[in-house]
């Protein structure tokens, strides 16, 4: 069906096409994949622009690589967070999160959970059984370097649970394949201050832009690099 | 209007099987006072009786499993078997030490009709492992009477009209109260319980056998029979104990599992839920090793089905190390409530936390209490004392938000920092201060802190920390600048 839809814009001539492309087939003139479910929005309308489906998507593994923690990720994460009314999870945070800092952003003090588990292997555990059972609107996740078949189970349990998961790895995990829907690397911005956003994987055409993260003012624009 | 019906359930051999750990492909028997009580199928076939000394039985049989009587194994089992049976109807008495009687002619429309009653009965007696007879009568002393005989052509009768036929076939050694007279009245010629029935009353009476007569008018449905009800237990507590000792996690998992079944059971009687247990591991004595090792769940979500709750307590024992091989478990229920109502509405709530509750009993099965946190914020002025995690979820109190923003992270203890000239040095370069100085003072009364808090930002890396200057501690000569929080 879709290739007899191709080839009859083809033979039409001129540039328009004949018939309404199908939602399945992402031409190279789209930047973004059509046909995605409505995102969360994060709070940046220039990255908002650059999602498919107009922010942080569901149901699918988002990456963030960071070289150390503490590099504006949740400033980043925080208007998305703050939205919606289920808990949120912390899972193996690199310190311990402070909740005064989340209250005064405007969350609400029960809707936080901090797991801190002794081993990696639990931790893998532990996301698993959180995002199967459905019940939190975000996980975030500081995951380590981790094989690929860990990544896909993670990936196929992110599946089956309506919220956000974001995995916040190391910078030198972007060389390696991953299964998630979105990756992004943050960095500091030594120069202004704040810290610089590459879209590195995304569902539609690359962007070669980079994006600015103010710390301060959470304003954003882009920049041409 | 319906005919009552009772289900008589009789054990066979409950000495027996209060040792039913023992492996089936082995010949088997108890004794009591040097003598046989009772063996199993193996031990019979290969000559084994009853009454016999234990010299002869082993004489017969050198490797068989010998077991002493066990009275308080017994008086469990028969726990057991009544908690099995109490979900099926509240009216359950016994009749005699071995037989059970129960009325189950109310319940049938609740169970889908009487097939399935009696295969969900069979099913549950079955799966503790018991040998019983089952029987349904009309009348509760004719179900026992039809489950105790060792023959009878019929053992279920459901219409009151044919029940003096299959009564009359059953001998008369069925009958507890004939016992005593058994003599004179086989003597007699009367071998079975339609021969008693038909000799003269009168006689009987003068002959002091008036309790042969009274029990016959109850069985065959001519005088009504006054039984007292069990009542369930007010508290829940068993124990199983295994033969051999264990050390794989299935195996006890499996028992425990019997013991599951009798709480589910309890809290069915009573329609209870509970929110914590008490499951002890006892292990085989060793010099002074530990020999229990008691594990206390307890849940936010109370838990009456056995699934969740058997899944839960895998997980905890996976968490767990054993010193020594498991030789029996007891469950005890500490703390439980009442059943939570069912809900009113169709769907399930968007918003609801039913879901979150048995997320965290998952979760802290396996990782422990101490790995799922919530925050519990106190109104006071330092950070460390007003950032407060607890492990069971708090209504949250009121806490005054300060006007400058707080990191996400926060480092405890205070990290303390180098100086090179007058500035706080960290991750090799000299940190600049952005931000005005926020003083912070508390408890001048007991333990003063004076503190001045500024956002410091790294020149290199772009980072951007809490830091602050303890005045107390640049008075008392001691480094003064510490990291207390990082900004993410």
């Amino acid at each position: 069906m879709s290739m007899s839809a191709m080839t009859r814009s083809e033979s039409a001539g001129d540039g328009k096409p004949a018939v309404l492309p199908h939602p399945d087939v992402w031409r190279a003139t789209q930047t973004l994949a059509p046909g995605f479910s409505q995102g969360v929005e994060t709070g940046m309308a220039a990255l908002s622009a650059q999602l498919p489906g107009g922010g942080w998507p569901r149901g699918g593994l988002v990456e963030i690589l960071q070289p150390t923690p503490g590099t504006g990720e949740w400033q980043l994460l925080q208007a998305a967070l703050l939205q919606g009314e289920r808990p949120v999870a912390l899972l193996q945070p690199p310190y311990a999160p402070h909740a005064a800092a989340w209250v005064q952003a405007g969350g609400a003090p029960e809707r936080l959970l901090w797991v801190q588990p002794q081993h990696e292997a639990d931790a893998l555990w532990a996301a698993e059984q959180m995002l199967r059972s459905q019940t939190l609107d975000a996980l975030v996740f500081w995951l380590g370097e981790s094989a690929y078949r860990q990544l896909h189970r993670l990936h196929l349990a992110a599946q089956h649970s309506h919220g956000l998961c974001f995995l916040l790895r190391p910078l030198r995990c972007a060389s390696q394949a991953s299964p998630a829907m979105l990756r992004l690397a943050l960095t500091p911005d030594g120069t202004q201050g704040g810290s610089q956003l590459r879209i590195l994987k995304r569902r539609g055409g690359p962007l070669h832009t980079v994006l600015h993260l103010d710390a301060e003012r959470m304003t954003q624009e882009a920049a041409i690099s | 209007m319906k005919e009552a019906l009772w289900l008589g359930v009789h054990l066979i051999q409950p000495a027996l099987d209060a040792w039913r750990d023992a492996p089936p492909q082995q010949p088997h028997w108890v004794l009591e006072q040097g003598r046989v009580l009772a063996c199993n199928r193996l031990a019979w076939q290969a000559g084994v009786r009853p009454g016999m000394r234990q010299a002869g039985a082993s004489a017969l049989l050198p490797e068989a499993c010998t077991q002493r009587r066990d009275p308080q194994a017994e008086a469990q089992l028969r726990q057991a078997v009544v908690l099995a049976l109490l979900p099926f109807s509240p009216q359950l008495a016994w009749q005699g030490t071995d037989t059970l009687v129960q009325s189950i002619g109310a319940s049938l429309s609740l169970f889908g009709g009487l097939r399935r009653c009696y295969a969900r009965v069979q099913a549950s007696v079955a799966s503790l492992g018991v040998q019983v007879r089952l029987a349904l009568a009309p009348t509760a002393d004719a179900a026992a009477l039809l489950a105790q005989a060792e023959q009878a052509r019929r053992r279920r009768v459901l219409r009151r009209r044919r029940l003096p036929a299959c009564l009359d076939a059953l001998a008369l050694t069925c009958l507890p109260e004939a016992r005593a007279h058994q003599a004179w009245l086989l003597a007699l010629g009367c071998d079975t319980l339609g021969d008693l029935r038909r000799l003269p009353r009168a006689g009987l009476q003068q002959r002091q056998a008036q309790a042969v007569l009274w029990a016959l008018d109850r069985a065959y449905g001519d005088a009504p029979a006054i039984l007292a009800w069990i009542a369930p237990p007010a508290s829940f507590q068993a124990q199983a104990d295994s033969l051999f000792p264990l050390t794989q996690q299935t195996a006890i998992t499996t028992l425990t599992r019997r013991l599951l079944v009798q709480l589910v059971a309890w809290l069915d009687a009573g329609q209870l839920a509970v929110t914590t247990l008490q499951w002890v591991l006892h292990h085989e004595r060793r010099g002074s090793r530990r020999s229990q090792t008691p594990l206390v769940l307890s849940w936010l979500q109370p838990g009456w089905q056995l699934e969740p709750m058997a899944a839960l307590l895998e997980e905890r024992l996976a968490a767990v190390v054993l010193p020594a091989p498991v030789v029996s478990v007891s469950l005890q229920a500490l703390q439980w409530q009442l059943r939570p109502g069912v809900s009113a509405t169709w769907l399930p709530q968007a918003g609801a936390t039913d879901g979150l509750a048995a997320l965290r009993d998952r979760l802290v099965a396996r990782l422990g209490s101490a790995s799922v946190r919530y925050p519990c914020l106190q109104s006071a002025h330092l950070p460390e004392q007003a950032d407060g995690w607890t492990e069971t979820p708090q209504p949250s109190a009121p806490w005054a938000a300060p006007v400058p923003l707080r990191p996400f992270w926060l480092l405890a203890p205070p990290q303390p920092l180098a100086q090179h000239a007058g500035a706080p040095v960290y991750d090799g370069a000299a940190l600049q201060c952005e931000t005005e100085i926020e003083r912070i003072e508390d408890a001048w009364w007991a333990q003063p802190a004076a503190r001045d808090y500024l956002v410091a930002r790294h020149p290199h890396s772009g980072r951007r920390y809490w830091l602050f200057y303890d005045r107390l501690a640049a008075a008392a000569g001691q480094p003064a600048w510490f990291l207390h929080g990082i900004y993410a």
